[in-house]
């Protein structure tokens, strides 16, 4: 059985960041789907500056901001949905001209935002795109957690998730 | 508070240009939308409102758009309240690095019996040794 952690990856004055990290085994590190999205881009010259606009508006949102609703993009099918119902998986709103890169995300509150995998986009639909791996496990993610909050296994509390257990099984 | 150390490395190489554009343009998108929520309008009024299709506004304020000062522009007379913020101060010039000379042309195309003459050139010391 897939494990799925969910954890801060970074705090901020105005938002903390979460991630989510796939517990294979307990001899076994598995790094964080969004340490694994900062580390495989940065590695590659032709996204670097990518990367760091990213992070820059990370540390905006952060350190100014607030995960402020309209610099996200709805993404999937549930972006149909009401935004009260469900939890809907979005992605970061770069409003770069031709942006290569796409951070998938779920925005909890202003001050509380969940990281997840990215790709390249480099077709009209993510799912098209090299991005698409990441697309899907990123809906997949926004489903169990958006459960989890239901099933009130998760709770928010200010700028932080509370939940009766850390671990949430995929 | 907790930091990623990976992130950390990344920050200490991001160029100060790019954070200040990051900035800006954040600020432009939200203050944008926020004045939309405001008046009550959807992107497809204010497009209506523009003369232009919903989707060129929409690219304006979701992506896939760099916005241009002509654009801002036009979006801060419908919107009807300012954008952004330009600091307008006026730059004191001192004068300390020795004498000004200014030249002077005279009636320099005035007409005579031989035709155009080149007028007197008079040189203008009257503001050696300002200083602000």
């Amino acid at each position: 059985m897939n494990i799925l952690a969910l954890e801060i990856y970074e705090e901020h004055d105005h938002c903390t960041f979460y991630t989510v990290r796939k517990v294979l085994d307990e001899d076994e590190y598995m790094p964080s789907e969004t340490e694994r999205f900062f580390r495989k881009f940065y590695a590659d010259e032709n996204y670097k500056q990518s990367i760091q606009e990213i992070l820059a508006l990370l540390d905006y949102i952060g350190e100014k901001r607030g995960a402020n609703i309209h610099l996200f993009r709805p993404e999937g099918k549930a972006g149909g949905l009401p935004k009260n119902e469900k939890r809907l998986c979005q992605d970061i709103c770069l409003d770069f001209a031709n942006f290569p890169l796409r951070l998938y995300c779920l925005r909890i509150t202003d001050e509380i935002l969940v990281l997840f995998n990215g790709g390249i986009k480099d077709a009209g639909k993510a799912q098209q795109s090299k991005a698409s791996m990441a697309f899907n496990e990123a809906q997949n993610f926004c489903k169990k957690i958006d459960k989890a909050f239901v099933e009130k296994e998760l709770r928010i509390e200010g700028n932080k998730i509370l939940g009766t257990q850390e671990i949430i099984e995929l | 508070m907790k930091k990623n150390s990976f992130l950390e490395e990344i920050r200490k190489e991001i160029p100060e240009e790019t954070k200040v554009f990051v900035r800006h343009h954040t600020d432009i998108v939200i203050r944008v939308n926020e004045l939309l929520s405001k008046k009550g309008w959807t992107q497809k009024k204010l497009a209506e409102n523009m003369g232009k299709k919903p989707s060129e506004i929409n690219k304006w304020l979701k992506g896939e758009h760099n916005f241009t000062l002509r654009s801002l522009a036009k979006l801060e007379v419908e919107l009807g309240e300012s954008i952004f913020h330009v600091v307008n101060t006026v730059t004191n010039y001192s004068v300390d690095q020795g004498n000004v000379q200014m030249t002077v042309h005279r009636n320099f195309s005035k007409p005579t019996t031989n035709g155009f003459k080149k007028a007197d050139l008079i040189v203008d010391n009257s503001n050696r040794n300002q200083s602000a």
